[in-house]
């Protein structure tokens, strides 16, 4: 006994593979139309055509995105003068001076607490 | 096969004469399985165009012609999967076109000596495309491939990439639903011809 009939009442089963074998008979292969050959080879060439104006489309992207990367690499590679006081010093100069301004206002802060307390 | 393996190989290097011999061997037999798949006449071609153009596009991803014909139906289930998830989206629109349009076809063929084997014929295609509407399209187009297109579960393995035993378990779901909604029909049936009589 099959698989399908275990649980499948017989009589079904036996009408569904006639009504699948009806079914088969009552959409014979079709014929194709006249103008089958020509519409496949447009699609073809439609497809084509976009995929090669998609493929421009990216190298054009990667070209500009390498020249602006190429652009970007000279500006920051480039050391720059500037008369700003700002830019002429390291992060770890500026943190320094920083550093050492706070040191003095935290002092004067601790003293005069002191000078209270007395 | 239905053409010479040198065929499918110079169709694909390029031969585009070669390309246009595979189509016209084999478009006959992949527009019948469409339209049994899909069951709507006016779309088969679009569909049938649709696997040969992506078969242009992937010929040259095959590795030996032995596997063309699998390969050919698997462009062909695709596609049919592809247009039955597009048509799903729409179903409810286009089931009160196509009723107009059997009427309309119903009414052509009335009075011809055609009549009583085409209404036949359309009550069979009406029976079994509700019965399908019941199960998902992937199960569909399984069972469609394996119970109306007589392919063996080798064929279908073959043919889809999935173990048999996958394939066995799904036809088999498949068909359960199958069986109890024709099971389903035939009690509405019965109850409507006791009303009725």
């Amino acid at each position: 006994m099959s698989h399908r009939e275990d649980f499948e009442p017989r009589e079904t089963t036996d009408e569904l593979a006639e009504l699948f074998a009806a079914y088969r008979q009552s959409i014979p292969d079709p014929e194709a139309s006249a103008d089958f050959m020509p519409r496949l080879w447009e699609r073809i060439e439609a497809r084509q055509s976009f995929a090669s104006g998609f493929k421009h489309f990216s190298q054009r992207i990667m070209t500009v995105a390498a020249l602006a990367s190429f652009v970007m690499g000279v500006f920051l590679a480039v050391p720059r003068h500037s008369t700003s006081p700002y830019y002429t010093y390291s992060y770890m100069e500026l943190l320094a001076a920083s550093h050492g301004q706070e040191s003095a206002g935290e002092a004067e802060i601790v003293e005069a607490v002191h000078e209270g307390a007395r | 096969m239905l053409v010479e393996f040198e065929i499918v190989e110079q169709a694909r290097k390029g031969d585009h004469a070669a390309f246009n011999q595979v189509v016209q061997a084999y478009r006959k037999r992949i527009l019948g399985t469409i339209s049994r798949l899909i069951g709507r006449p006016e779309d088969v071609e679009d569909v049938g165009q649709e696997v040969f153009v992506r078969l242009f596009y992937s010929l040259d991803q095959l590795r030996t012609p032995e596997v063309f014909e699998p390969w050919l139906h698997r462009l062909t289930m695709n596609a049919a999967y592809d247009y039955l998830r597009r048509q799903r989206r729409r179903n409810e629109s286009r089931m009160a076109d196509l009723s107009e349009e059997r009427v309309i076809m119903a009414d052509a063929v009335a009075g011809s000596a055609q009549h009583a084997e085409e209404r036949r014929r359309g009550g069979i295609r009406d029976l079994v495309e509700s019965l399908l509407g019941t199960i998902p399209e992937q199960d569909r187009i399984l069972l469609m491939m394996k119970e109306v297109e007589g392919f063996s579960l080798k064929e279908m393995e073959g043919i889809c990439g999935v173990k048999e035993n996958v394939l066995k378990v799904r036809l088999f779901r498949a068909r359960q639903r199958i069986v109890k909604a024709y099971e389903q029909r035939r009690v509405e049936c019965a109850t409507g011809a006791q009303s009725g009589g």
